[in-house]
């Protein structure tokens, strides 16, 4: 014979569907279990966040049963000193957490990219002003200068966003100034210079979209940062006032109840999920945005 | 070739004396300039239309630094290029934009030249936006540059690191071509290559001048593809042009020790002949060219170097019409 038969589909054991998703789940592998975690973690507070308000028992601000109640079947987490019920409160702490968060460094970054891509294309004397005030902002121990800014500002979340965002720029100005400087010495630059493309066109088309997954990267683990110094301002008093739910407001009440550990587990617990996912993401987006693991 | 009449109307391209120095800083916080490297020492070539001027040299002669020098990617220090008589020299890139379209540049490495973020097609196209056209005419008239360097269309939409390196250069080729530019300056355009597309990138380049009359600065080293190409040949060593001359002249013979080294240095495909070939074998590095040698820059590896060698430098002299060397001691 001169070439064999191509195996029939008789010959071959049929896969059974379990067997299907046991295979599937092997292909992805463990590697991919921080990556789900993540997901699941973000996606699920996003989901709580948006309906909580249809299906909660308990009115976050308002008393739910006896103060200061250990985690019972009633009140999952407890009650803090005012009788609120904790597991409520944390869960509606994500409608104030996440937003700020978000806001916080989709302002930030937009900022620091504009600032730091006309720094690194023009170069020369804007490119030195703008590094200098971005020095100067960095300068400052970050959770210092967020408290100076916020204690000037008054206490409140939309003070404390502005805050964060004060002192978050310039972080995302000097990536973003590296990268254009780096892409700005590829060829490809050059050959547009040559093909007679413009300034504007030359930093928006051939530059900047190279200048990305350093940026997206570094966005997705600094939301954890940023809803630990926001919540963290909230601690001291900066940020949001009571009844907030915040979480950051609530560990403080919870430290003032220090033999009642339930006060602030909650908070605690969703601060500590929220960031080690937001970390969790960014590695793995890290390792699948990176071009040269790209091709 | 070009024709007689297109020599008589005068060079397309005339570069003259052009120096590209980079400054050497010492010190973090008040930098100063303690030397300079010459890149390009003083390099005089002019291109008729039609015709291709190969530029031959090693590694770190000043090669690609002249092809950037003469398309404004790199400001040369001193000098002068002029393209029809208008100076480019100095120009700010505004300035410099109006002549994009008429002298164009072909990369030496195909697999950076290229918007990895754009399409084949978008990349060919993006020169044409210098002209005054709509969409569609850009894209057709993309099109059309990717049939001249035998790209079907159907790859049109596909992202570069779906093509390979041959590929890649001819997408680069139809991006210079687009525009229908007068001179193209080819730096190394088939060295980052296999030997097996090499042949199809220049037997193209050879078809597309013979279509056009596009005239060319063709940069390389190897010996064989610049014969293959040339009509002149300038050889480069340490930021000059030591020799220049019509290319069967040159092969037949060449007046500069380097050249000859060069020359006789090249393999001869002929077992017998390869036998018998005699081998001049440099001693010793290219001379840094931030501390250049006195006198002539090829004396600490030329083999006929005298005492006036390190005194002078040598200066252009004619052997032949169109045949110029600098040495003292041309054979």
């Amino acid at each position: 014979m001169l070439f064999s038969p191509p195996a029939r589909a008789a010959e071959r054991p049929r896969p059974r569907l379990s067997a299907g998703i046991g295979r599937a789940f092997r292909r992805l592998g463990w590697s991919h279990l921080p990556l789900i975690f993540a997901i699941v973690v973000l996606v699920g507070l996003v989901v709580i966040a948006i309906t909580i308000p249809w299906w909660t028992p308990y009115d976050p601000v308002a008393l739910a049963g006896r103060r200061l109640q250990p985690p019972s079947a009633a009140h999952w987490l407890g009650t803090d000193a005012l009788g609120r019920d904790v597991l409520v409160r944390t869960l509606y702490g994500a409608r104030y957490s996440l937003p700020i968060a978000a806001g916080v460094l989709a302002v930030a970054v937009a900022l620091g990219v504009a600032v730091g891509a006309l720094a690194g294309f023009l170069g020369g004397l804007i490119d030195n002003v703008l590094m200098r005030l971005a020095d100067i902002t960095l300068a400052f121990p970050p959770v210092l200068l967020a408290m100076a800014i916020a204690a000037s500002l008054g206490p409140g979340l939309v003070n404390t966003a502005l805050a964060l965002i004060i002192v978050w720029w310039p972080i995302y100005a000097r990536l973003m100034r590296a990268q254009v400087l780096n892409v700005k010495k590829l060829d490809h630059v050059d050959a547009a210079i040559v093909g007679g493309v413009k300034p504007g066109r030359l930093l928006f088309r051939h530059i900047m979209p190279l200048c990305w997954s350093p940026i997206f990267v570094n966005m997705t683990m600094d939301v954890g940062q940023v809803i630990l110094l926001a919540a963290g301002l909230s601690f001291i008093g900066l940020g949001a006032q009571p009844p907030t739910p915040e979480w950051g407001q609530m560990i403080a009440e919870g430290a003032s109840n220090f033999y009642c550990w339930w006060i602030a587990l909650g908070p605690g617990m969703a601060i500590f999920l929220v960031s080690l996912s937001s970390n969790f993401l960014g590695d793995a987006l890290r390792d699948v945005a990176d071009p040269r693991g790209r091709q | 070739m070009p024709t007689a009449a297109a020599i008589a109307a005068g060079p397309l391209l005339d570069v003259e004396n052009l120096r590209v120095d980079f400054p050497v800083r010492r010190g973090l916080v008040f930098a100063r300039q303690v030397g300079a490297i010459s890149a390009v020492a003083g390099v005089s070539l002019h291109v008729h239309p039609g015709e291709t001027l190969s530029v031959v040299g090693e590694s770190g002669c000043g090669k690609s630094t002249l092809a950037r020098a003469i398309m404004g990617l790199i400001t040369p220090t001193a000098g002068h290029v002029r393209f029809r008589s208008a100076e480019l020299a100095g120009l700010s890139p505004a300035a410099m934009r109006p002549y994009r379209r008429r002298i164009q540049l072909v990369f030496q490495n195909p697999y950076a030249c290229l918007n990895p973020r754009m399409t084949a097609l978008e990349n060919i196209a993006e020169p044409l936006r210098m002209l005054a056209l709509n969409h569609a005419e850009r894209r057709e008239r993309a099109l059309r540059a990717m049939e001249q360097v035998q790209l079907l269309p159907e790859q049109a939409d596909r992202y570069p690191f779906a093509f390979s390196g041959g590929q890649r250069q001819r997408i680069g080729i139809a991006r210079a071509l687009a525009v229908e530019p007068e001179i193209m300056i080819l730096d190394e355009p088939v060295s980052a290559l296999d030997v097996s597309v090499q042949a199809g990138v220049l037997n193209l380049l050879k078809d597309i001048q013979q279509r056009t009359g596009i005239a060319y600065i063709f940069i390389a080293h190897n010996l064989a593809v610049i014969r293959h190409m040339s009509d002149r040949v300038a050889v480069m060593y340490l930021g000059r042009i030591v020799e220049s001359a019509a290319r069967d002249q040159l092969y037949r013979a060449p007046a500069h020790p380097y050249t000859q080294a060069l020359l006789s240095a090249a393999p001869i495909p002929d077992p017998a002949r390869e036998q018998a070939r005699q081998r001049i074998v440099l001693t010793g590095d290219v001379p840094n060219p931030a501390d250049r040698p006195t006198g002539c820059g090829f004396r600490t590896r030329c083999f006929r170097a005298s005492a006036l060698c390190a005194e002078q430098d040598p200066p252009a002299r004619q052997l032949a019409p169109g045949h110029t060397v600098c040495c003292h001691h041309p054979s």
